[in-house]
């Protein structure tokens, strides 16, 4: 096999960081190239160089035997390297059709869109990823995994050399996950390269070839995969052995939320008991009323019948400020979007839930911020502990680590946790893993959900399955891994 | 495959589309009800000649909208254009060839205002509302310098095809909105650069790297408002027959207000140019009627307000059934 693109000795900084410290590897024809490291690792910033969105400060890329310098995106699209982004790059208030084609559309007479063939092109693209969506829907109606099927859609159709996947199936299911890996392997064998970036190992070892070990803006190692065990990828990762502790099996008497015949126009007659210092994992399909589930229960939607009583008191919590007010925290899914203030600092984001503790008279007490703020970084081990920094150029685990930070700043008794350690690395899960846990142990109730549910299994005291608005199953430990799988998919 | 091609633009909005006319309808029932002079011929055609300006204005800024930006510099042009007649129209000895080079003028400073905010707007990286409030004093300046009060005279006859009326009732200034509205609808609808404007408005960061050049489309987009608000200029200029520095200053506002009623949003990515026409009638006819009833010019400005309000309301309750999340 020949070798597609090969980079060598890339270097990139950006003010105050070297990203890439002089990257070389190599991607041949017809290969599934997985790139690992953790978050800060320089993957991200390697991509954005190889697709043109950002010019490396010296070293080369060369394409087919010939060094090329991308001019813009559009450049490397030309020559066939398409670029599926970790966070949601898609047009809302267009249709499927127009998400694919937008940027590379049919045309007749250079300016008029041919509308018919960009119907055609749009099913052609979504047959191939096996899925039955209607191309004239609007992307904003869509859920989390069509998205990303749209998203993979709109790469497929322009590259047909080089795709460049990050983190492609977070936040997909069970079934789309397998499709998606079924097509990339039809694209392997169609001669087209991936790029895939992940920071699930199971997928490198079960869909690439190669992979790619960055570690502090330096490649570790390019290895060939059948080559490796998934400890010594790890130790590559890592730079050092990881031992994971489970959880210990615990009883919880004393209750801290009672649920009573919850319904809401996604659950039904939900009847539930949580206890303090319990670590509680919620598993189910993406449309199973999990999420639906933790955003009634602290206020993000309403409740339509049921009650909710906590700490013994019937309460109704009908905004996400009454839920923090009753010791309720909510932390979704998506931390970009929904939960953090990227423009603001690492203290503003810790405390912006708690003001009013540390103000008089709607005045701010910057000293008692302060302190309350570098409490929480020591406590949760936030790196680098800046105060003043943008919540923007930290990486993704430490923005987490802020967000749990504004929860208990805000005196949260109970964490409710949206797939905390979506598109983390394994270091810094095991960090959240360790403090969740310690959380756990001062009597902290967390309610918790994840896309892996290795993770709730590891983590959880007690699992909670649901399917279609309804408890499908309760589960203790030791778990077993079957029957909670069972239950998920509705099978009794 | 027919249906779907339409359904790529008119279909979710036709839900507007129907709730507009509806309310259309229902002010034109209820101040015909009202005020017998409403429907006097004269009327009528009074409110469909000012019915075309507001409407070309207001496809302009519907365009600015679409892509995520906003024009407050169209008042300014709108005068501009006024004034820019009485200087080079006469009003005894006037011929065609003043009138074309009146329109000549007018076009180009048009496209030069639309040029001048994409490029202002790409280059200082700032916020569109301050960049074209900038502009439009730039251009309200220059006005000023031409005239400083109303003024003038231009005779409706030499204005020819631009100003005849058919049948003495209907004027013609309706057919060239419809004819430009018509063109520039296909134009967003069918063409790459009306797909462009869509997607920029949506997430430009996402249009960046789909490889669409956003700073181009950005000028392009402005020069286009630019040049249909100067339009929109040259008819009320026509209506008007004489020059006025400060006539446009309302076309700002009433500008942006119709987008909206019309569906446009200021986050961008959505408007519909046959909806911010109907938003143009429901406030002339709404302007009219108010007029016609003989109420307080103080409550004239809080109707308007209200419709302003109503405007948001209706795109509100339309997001207010997404459910956040999902």
């Amino acid at each position: 096999m020949s070798a597609l693109l090969e980079v060598r000795n890339l270097v990139k900084s950006f003010p105050g960081v070297v990203a890439l410290k002089g990257v070389s590897f190599q991607v041949d024809e017809g290969e599934v190239h997985a790139l690992v490291g953790q978050n800060g690792a320089g993957k991200t910033t390697l991509v954005n160089i190889i697709c043109g969105v950002i010019k490396p400060d010296s070293g080369d890329l060369i394409w087919k035997g010939e060094k090329i310098l991308l001019q813009s995106p559009a450049h490397a699209q030309r020559l066939g390297i398409a670029y599926v982004t970790q966070e949601g790059s898609l047009f809302e208030k267009l249709t499927i059709k127009q998400n694919i084609i937008v940027g590379s559309e049919p045309v007749c007479f250079g300016f008029l869109i041919n509308w018919q063939k960009a119907s055609q092109i749009a099913q052609n693209v979504l047959n191939v990823l096996e899925t039955g969506i209607d191309i004239n829907r609007l992307v904003g109606e869509l859920s989390f995994g069509e998205r990303q099927l749209v998203e993979i859609a709109r790469a497929l159709y322009r590259a047909n050399r080089l795709l460049i996947l990050d983190e492609p199936t977070s936040g997909l299911t069970r079934d789309e996950t397998e499709k998606l890996f079924r097509v990339i392997k039809k694209l392997r064998d169609t001669g087209c390269s991936v790029i895939y970036i992940t920071h699930k190992l199971d997928e490198v070892f079960s869909l690439a070839d190669k992979v790619t070990v960055l570690r502090d803006g330096n490649v570790v190692a390019t290895k060939n995969v059948n080559e490796l065990t998934p400890e010594e990828l790890i130790r590559m990762m890592t730079g050092r052995d990881i031992a994971q502790h489970i959880s210990e099996s615990t009883m919880f008497v004393e209750p801290i939320i009672e649920i009573k015949a919850l319904t809401t126009p996604y659950l039904k007659n939900i009847h539930l008991t949580i206890y303090k210092g319990e670590i509680l994992g919620l598993a189910g399909l993406p449309d199973s009323g999990v999420e639906e589930f933790m955003e009634s229960i602290a206020g993000v939607r309403g409740v339509q019948r049921g009650e909710i009583s906590i700490g013994g008191r019937a309460v109704k919590i009908r905004s996400p400020a009454e839920g923090i007010k009753h010791g309720v925290f909510y932390a979704p899914k998506d931390r970009r979007r929904d939960g953090l203030f990227l423009p603001l600092t690492l203290l503003e984001n810790i405390t912006s839930s708690s003001l009013k503790q540390h103000s008089r008279f709607g005045i701010l007490k910057k000293r008692d911020e302060c302190a309350i703020a570098n409490n929480m970084i020591e406590l949760l081990r936030i790196n680098p502990p800046r105060l003043h920094r943008r919540i923007l150029f930290f990486s993704g685990g430490n923005q987490q680590k802020a967000i749990v930070a504004r929860a208990l700043t805000s005196g949260a008794k109970v964490l409710i946790l949206n797939d905390p350690t979506r598109g983390i690395d394994i270091g810094a899960k095991n960090e959240i893993y360790d403090f969740l846990r310690t959380l756990a142990a001062q009597n902290i109730t967390i309610i918790l959900t994840s896309s892996e549910l290795d993770e709730l299994l590891l983590l959880s005291h007690r699992i909670i399955t649901f399917y279609r608005g309804e408890i499908s199953g309760e589960f203790v430990r030791p778990f077993s891994k079957e029957q909670i799988l069972q239950s998920i998919f509705g099978e009794k | 495959m027919k249906r779907g091609m339409w359904e790529d633009f008119t279909n979710p909005k036709l839900r507007t589309s129907a709730l507009l006319l509806a309310f259309l309808a229902a002010g034109l029932i209820i101040t015909n009800a009202l005020s017998p002079a409403f429907r006097s011929p004269l009327n009528v055609q009074s409110i469909l000649e000012q019915i075309v300006p507001i409407s070309f204005v207001g496809i302009g800024q519907t365009c600015a909208l679409i892509i995520g930006s906003v024009d407050l510099s169209v008042g300014s042009l709108v005068s501009a254009i006024s004034a820019i007649a009485v200087k080079v129209i006469p009003p005894q000895s006037a011929t065609i060839n003043d009138v074309l080079f009146w329109l000549a003028l007018a076009i180009s400073l048009s496209i030069v205002v639309g040029l001048l905010n994409g490029l202002l707007i790409n280059i200082l990286e700032a916020p569109p509302l301050v960049i074209t409030i900038a502009v439009g004093f730039l251009v309200q300046g220059l006005t000023f310098s031409l005239i400083q009060r109303p003024t003038g005279y231009i005779p409706r006859s030499i204005f020819g095809i631009l100003a005849h009326n058919v049948g003495d009732l209907f004027p013609i200034s309706i057919c060239w909105l419809f004819m430009i509205a018509t063109l520039i609808h296909l134009t967003l609808m069918f063409t790459r650069f009306g797909l462009y404007l869509y997607a920029v408005g949506n997430n430009k960061k996402a249009a960046q790297v789909s490889g669409i050049n956003v700073k181009k489309m950005i000028i392009k987009a402005h020069m286009l408002t630019s040049l249909l608000a100067g339009i929109g200029g040259i008819f009320l200029t026509i209506r008007l027959g004489s020059g006025n520095p400060t006539g446009g200053a309302p076309y700002t506002l009433d500008s942006v207000i119709v987008a909206l009623l019309g569906g446009a949003t200021f986050a961008g990515g959505e408007g519909n140019l046959w909806n911010s026409i109907i938003g143009c009638c429901i406030f002339v006819v709404l302007d009219n009627a108010l007029k016609m009833l003989q109420i307080s010019p103080f409550i004239q400005y809080v109707v308007k307000g209200a419709l302003f309000l109503i405007a948001v309301l209706i795109h509100t309750s339309k997001q207010r059934g997404r459910v956040p999340g999902t």
